[in-house]
């Protein structure tokens, strides 16, 4: 692994997460067990970087990382001057040396370390001032897309409206020349990369394996398909207390002092967190991850969903496709619907086939902690902001998050 | 892929001629066929290369014994003028003064050797790369400076390279230049590299200057000088510290060599565009003294027969008899010395083509070659050959290769329908303009397609079995795309004339069986909505490779690819790379290192 000392992580902002999230940084969501950026630094570690400076405008940024990673990284903590990456970059420079190369990693992605490992090894042929990651997509019209040339990226385009421009997504990690950051502030970053394609100083390299750009609340749950997809072996922690009629089909993840009660079934792959409780009878199925101290109550369905932190989804409920957020709570009988009517279009929700169908599904998003009254009805899609009450036997229409 | 590395010292330990070799053996992986060195002592040039093995070279050659202590190594490649002694890098000027090493490939290299043949430069090799020593002692004669010779030289020439050079004027000094093939700097105290990649120098130092396109500048003992524009570079922000081990580096980070062949195929495309009009004029002269076109190779290879067929059928109005290479014999008896065989094979070793070459030779028929390695067997014992210039292929399973064979077989039969007055020259001119998009047409409908083919391959990868099915130009497409799933991913994978379909195949379609459709934009596209209703009907799952626009099959394709260069040409260059793509992330799902297929061998050299 070549080694490139120092990694700029930009953790800023709450993306389009605010309905999930309220005005916590999305780099903190919950996936599997781990934050956002703890993949991120995690990455970073391992392919040999030692000093990471991280821009954020939370304080509870700054707390996580120094709590979990002073003690294997060189840490700064930046607050974040100006607007948007570009502000974000700029915040970050005084930091920098001239002529220094250094990796830049939005604090946003899930990617394997492996991936920074690709960047740094490939950079050593190309050299370009800028070099950056590329991921395949199936949802272009979310993400930069370039077209390339071996490792020469030949164009770029934010967001192209024509879904066949490209499919190479920018996936977020570069590797860069200090001396362009002062271009980065004063063009911004979109100009500078198609000024950089333009002059052939632009390089990238194809990464075939996970990434998730954790931007939109059901990113989590791309993540969870693709992280727990992948997870061959089932684990159990001995700290944790599985009834005897428990029934557990692997490949599951079970954490410490995770209680499943009699008759629950697991039926992998799925994650239960430290602390986490699934009632008598109730049904946990695949792509499932209940983080830490979350609950599920008696003879409930969970398929497909995020439990952030310390979130419940009380008895007899069904939930599917959804994502509840920290401290949430669902009482008695709330049923998610998750099959969105073919017309609508979702950002990054693409067809998958369902026994020989090809739908879109996507359940609801519960913001932290907001309370849903019993016997709620949630539209697909539907949206409860943070902190927000419904009252008993609601039905909560869907948001239109089509794109325009 | 040719490997430089040159060494600057004062004193040391080890002799420079011996870290030299040891750097040659680190590149070894990119590829070679032959090898060198040359070094500075007592104000002359000592220069030692030859075709073959670098352990046999240096051991015949005594390359450990040579003095001197700065001294510049070369592993070539062959692309200009085959393997031979002579064609071996280093080379040197007129004088013997200066000695270079070149990696890259020279376009305007005929008409520089031509002004130079006419200012009375002497040249001793075939290769590009010897203008270059001539032009810079031309320079250097001028102007009495070798950084502005170098700064001269480097204006004049077009194409790629990364360029290592000593000279008597300036004892301990290299002089570089770098523009689209890697170089880099590696530092200590007392000793300065460059090399075309980090394990050629990594037992000694770890402290490297990645060169980027346009520097140029020299190394000596203890200095570094680079430029850009004629302007001095700071570069000492840009010294970074590696530290992997050699066989990381070989695959240079790339998960897998095919991926990374996969994406150099608008390079390789375009670069054996630029080479093979030569070796192409003479294959037509061939083909239009004989009779009969016979073309023969195996796997891959024939797959680009067909395609050669297919234009030779199209463009020059002559059925040629494409066979398998391995069925050679039942065509002895029926062959005399009026037929022409066309044999194809990627290694040029291939046994079953060299026995089909041998058994047209015997009968005094013409053989011509198309091969990616120059001087290989079967180019040897051929009337003429054209190489492919894909640069070496890793991965066992052939991608670049193919497409690049592809081209050469189209560049031929619009060249012999030419020649033959089938073709008039306008039509001729239009068809090798589209050609030219070659590059640029792959390189985009590698990027419009990737992220869908990553899907699909993903969801093949749940399934046991697939057809791939077309029609005309389409079938050997689709069953090079059929090759390359069983090939690397272990799904059988079988490719079928869509209308044949019908009389078998369609009798195994259930729910969720998945057929790939390779859909061209020609007089077959009607056919095709047709086949794929009648899979359709019966459950299949249906995934298509169709024409930019055509709103009719999208709608009717579960799982479209359009793709935007239909062109019959390029069709074979663009409708592959989607296919190759399918297979190799159907292979990475199922856990499979599609570099290192089970049973399969690069060269067959076994019948």
């Amino acid at each position: 692994m070549s080694r490139i000392r120092k990694a700029v992580v930009l953790s800023g902002g709450t993306g389009r997460m605010e309905d999930l999230i309220g005005d916590e940084c999305k780099t903190l969501v919950s996936v599997v067990g781990r934050k956002v950026l703890d993949y991120v630094l995690d990455g970073l570690f391992k392919s040999g970087i030692s000093d990471v400076a991280i821009v954020t405008q939370h304080r509870s940024v700054e707390k996580h990382a120094i709590n979990e990673w002073a003690e294997k990284l060189h840490l700064d903590i930046v607050y974040q001057k100006g607007k948007g990456i570009e502000g974000a970059i700029t915040s970050a420079s005084e930091l920098l040396r001239p002529n220094e190369v250094f990796l830049l990693a939005y604090g946003d992605i899930i990617i394997p370390p492996e991936a920074y490992g690709l960047l740094l090894t490939t950079y050593v042929e190309v050299a370009s001032t800028m070099h950056c990651l590329i991921a395949p997509t199936t949802t272009p019209q979310s993400y930069g897309v370039v077209v390339i040339e071996g490792s020469k990226i030949i164009d770029f385009t934010e967001k192209p409206k024509d879904e066949t421009y490209s499919t190479l997504a920018i996936a977020g990690a570069f590797i860069l020349y200090s001396n362009i950051v002062d271009e980065i502030a004063s063009k911004g970053l979109i100009s500078t990369l198609k000024f950089l394609a333009g002059n052939g100083d632009l390089t990238g390299t194809v990464w075939n394996g996970l990434w998730v750009d954790v931007d939109l609340p059901w990113d989590i749950l791309t993540a969870l398909r693709l992280i727990l997809g992948s997870i061959k072996t089932t684990k159990i922690s001995s700290k944790a207390e599985i009834s005897s009629t428990a029934i557990i089909e692997g490949p599951v993840i079970i954490e410490d002092h995770a209680v499943i009660d009699h008759k629950a079934v697991i039926k992998g792959p799925a994650y239960i967190g430290k602390n986490a409780f699934v009632g008598v009878g109730s049904f946990i199925r695949e792509h499932t991850a209940l983080e830490e101290g979350s609950t599920v109550g008696y003879t409930s369905e969970v398929k497909r969903s995020s439990l952030q932190p310390r979130s419940t989804v009380s008895s007899l409920s069904y939930i599917a496709d959804s994502i509840i957020g920290e401290r949430a709570s669902l009482s008695v009988g709330v049923k998610t619907l998750n099959v969105l009517p073919p017309h609508v279009k979702v950002e990054r929700i693409v067809e998958e086939l369902a026994r020989g169908r090809k739908l879109k599904k996507l359940g609801a998003i519960i913001g932290k902690d907001a309370r849903v009254g019993s016997g709620t009805i949630l539209l697909p899609g539907a949206t409860v902001k943070p902190s927000a009450w419904i009252q008993p036997l609601s039905t909560v229409h869907g948001v239109d998050y089509s794109l325009v | 892929m040719c490997g430089i590395i040159g060494v600057t010292t004062l004193e040391t330990f080890t002799p420079v001629s011996i870290i030299v070799r040891r750097g040659l053996e680190k590149l070894e992986y990119r590829g070679y066929d032959s090898v060198g060195i040359a070094s500075i002592h007592h104000g002359m040039i000592i220069v030692k290369k030859a075709k073959g093995k670098i352990a046999d070279v240096s051991r015949a050659l005594k390359f450990d014994d040579t003095p001197g202590n700065t001294v510049i190594g070369h592993t070539r490649w062959a692309t200009h003028g085959r393997p031979s002694d002579e064609n071996a890098h280093p080379h040197v000027d007129c004088k013997f003064k200066i000695a270079i090493v070149h990696n890259g490939i020279i376009q305007n290299f005929l008409e520089l050797k031509k002004e130079l043949e006419s200012k009375g430069h002497k040249f001793r090799s075939e290769t590009d790369t010897e203008v270059i020593a001539h032009l810079i002692e031309d320079e250097y004669n001028d102007t009495g400076n070798l950084l502005e010779a170098l700064r001269r030289v480097t204006s004049k020439i077009k194409g790629s390279y990364a360029l290592g050079i000593i000279s008597v004027y300036t004892p301990n000094t290299i002089y570089f230049a770098k523009k689209d093939s890697p170089l880099i700097i590696g530092l200590t105290d007392k000793m300065k590299f460059i090399a075309s990649d980090i394990p050629a120098f990594l037992e000694y130092t770890n402290e490297v200057i990645v060169l980027r396109d346009g520097e140029l500048g020299y190394i000596t003992p203890n200095e570094v000088y680079i430029e850009h524009h004629g302007k001095p570079v700071d570069w000492r922000g840009r010294v970074f510290t590696v530290s992997w081990t050699a066989e990381d580096a070989a695959r240079k980070g790339y998960p897998h060599f095919m991926l990374k062949e996969i994406h150099e195929q608008p390079v390789a495309l375009r670069e054996t565009l630029w080479g093979i009009s030569r070796e192409v004029e003479e294959a037509a002269k061939l083909l239009l003294e004989s009779k009969r076109i016979f073309i023969t190779a195996a796997g891959t290879s024939y797959h680009a027969g067909l395609i050669g067929e297919y234009f030779l059928r199209r463009y020059a109005k002559t059925v040629p008899i494409v066979f398998i290479a391995s069925e050679h014999r039942g065509y002895e008896g029926v062959i005399d010395e009026d037929d022409v065989l066309i044999a194809i094979s990627q290694s040029g070793e291939t046994i079953d083509t060299l026995m089909a070459v041998r058994m047209f030779k015997e009968v005094n028929a013409k053989v011509i070659a198309i091969s990616n390695v120059i001087g290989s067997a079967i180019p040897r014992e051929s009337d003429a050959s054209i190489y492919t210039r894909a640069g070496p292929e890793i991965g066992v399973a052939a991608t670049k290769t193919f497409t690049t064979q592809a081209l050469t077989l189209e560049l031929l039969a619009l060249t012999y329908a030419k020649v033959k007055g089938s073709l008039n020259n306008t039509e001729y001119n239009m068809s090798i303009k589209i050609l030219e998009k070659a590059g640029e047409a792959t390189s985009k409908t590698i990027s419009m397609v990737e992220g869908l083919c990553k899907r699909i391959g993903e969801i093949i990868a749940t399934k046991s079995n697939t057809y791939y099915l077309s029609r005309g130009l389409g079938v050997p497409i689709a069953m090079e795309g059929a090759l390359k799933l069983k090939e690397i991913s272990y799904i059988h994978a079988e490719a079928y004339p869509a209308g044949e379909s019908k009389h078998g195949p369609i009798a195994l379609i259930e729910e969720g069986f998945p057929a790939i459709y390779v859909i061209l934009n020609d007089y077959t596209r009607e056919l095709m909505v047709g086949n794929v209703m009648e899979f359709k009907a019966r459950g299949a799952l249906t995934i298509g490779l169709i024409p930019e626009g055509d709103t009719e099959l999208k709608d009717l394709i579960d799982f479209p690819i359009e793709i935007e260069y239909v062109h019959p040409l390029l069709s074979p260059l663009t409708y592959t790379p989607p296919l190759q793509l399918i297979a190799y992330y159907a292979a990475v799902k199922r856990g499979y290192d599609p570099d290192k297929p089970r049973n399969l061998a690069k060269t067959v050299t076994v019948e």
